[in-house]
């Protein structure tokens, strides 16, 4: 006969740290979840407005008459054909030094007087866009 | 003695794991309550802003015809007001901003309808509407967060643009 040596707190000890243990796998999943779900709704937040912001470029393009961005749009740096805006963390227009997206458009004249405008959002710390949209429109012949 | 001892210290074990397990729980459910809080405002902010914006724009892209859209200034409030003909009878419908709501009114021309007629749409603290150029309507939103939104009117473009 196996003579239990174990007194009744012992075993509850034991049965407490097996629920504290569960408890803790539980809660690391819970947490884990709750900080993708945050990343998810921020993600989703940032592309929203990028979109507006890309999409109003695109409409200030397509509307001015001439190959000019600037018409209606401001821009922070004009140089060698594109064109830059910074914004902070809401999307406000700011500065370069407290800028966190940018706002980058490429243009590129096409034949028969098409310019095309490639519009990327990128984060001030990453080289690639996380958000681009194309554009062309019909100038005609400027000469 | 020895005895004695060791299940003090095991009560002692037993405490501070059960007090582990308190400041636990309320720090998962903290968490999630903060999660939750921001969530819900990033859905309030994109929903305020994006939604009135997008239904304008909806709105503007229909009605897009040569003349048939207009920003005009009623009793100090901005209304965009864009015009279909049916039958030979001209409609109109009122887009604007009064007492906290984007309201609509749709109306036959000069019906004598006011602006307090119109429905409610949206819940929106003020709507300004620009023309910035002939071909350019510039629509900034004030709600749980400012929006800005630029719309081209194609039908207005001096050029066949594509």
């Amino acid at each position: 006969m196996i003579r239990n040596n174990y007194s009744k707190s012992q075993i509850f000890l034991l049965e407490f740290i097996i629920v504290v243990l569960f408890f803790a796998i539980c809660s690391t999943i819970c947490i884990s979840v709750f900080m993708e779900a945050d990343s998810i709704s921020k993600e989703s937040s940032r592309n929203v407005n990028s979109l507006v912001l890309a999409q109003n470029a695109a409409e200030c393009f397509k509307a001015s008459e001439s190959a000019d961005l600037d018409d209606y749009y401001d821009f922070d740096e004009i140089k060698d054909g594109h064109y830059i805006a910074y914004y902070d963390g809401k999307f406000d227009s700011t500065t370069e030094e407290n800028a966190e997206y940018i706002l980058k458009i490429d243009l590129n004249e096409m034949d028969e007087g098409v310019i095309s405008a490639e519009i990327s959002i990128f984060e001030t710390n990453e080289k690639t866009a996380f958000y681009k949209l194309n554009v062309d429109k019909y100038i005609g012949e400027q000469n | 003695m020895n005895r004695i001892s060791g299940t003090g210290v095991s009560l002692l074990f037993m405490i501070l794991l059960f007090f582990a397990l308190g400041i636990s729980s309320l720090f998962v459910v903290l968490t999630g309550a903060h999660v939750y809080e921001n969530i819900n405002h990033r859905m309030e902010e994109n929903f305020g802003g994006q939604i009135a914006l997008s239904y304008i724009s909806n709105k503007v892209r229909q009605s897009d015809e040569k003349g048939r859209v207009t920003v005009e200034k009623i009793a100090g409030t901005d209304v965009l007001v864009l015009e279909e003909e049916i039958d030979d009878t001209i409609y109109q419908t009122m887009i604007y901003c009064q007492d906290g709501h984007i309201k609509e009114l749709y109306s036959e021309e000069g019906s004598g309808l006011s602006l307090a007629d119109g429905i409610e749409i949206m819940d929106c603290d003020r709507l300004h509407l620009t023309r910035v150029s002939d071909n350019l309507l510039k629509v900034e939103l004030e709600s749980e967060a400012a929006d800005l939104m630029y719309i081209a009117l194609r039908s207005e473009s001096g050029r066949g643009d594509e």
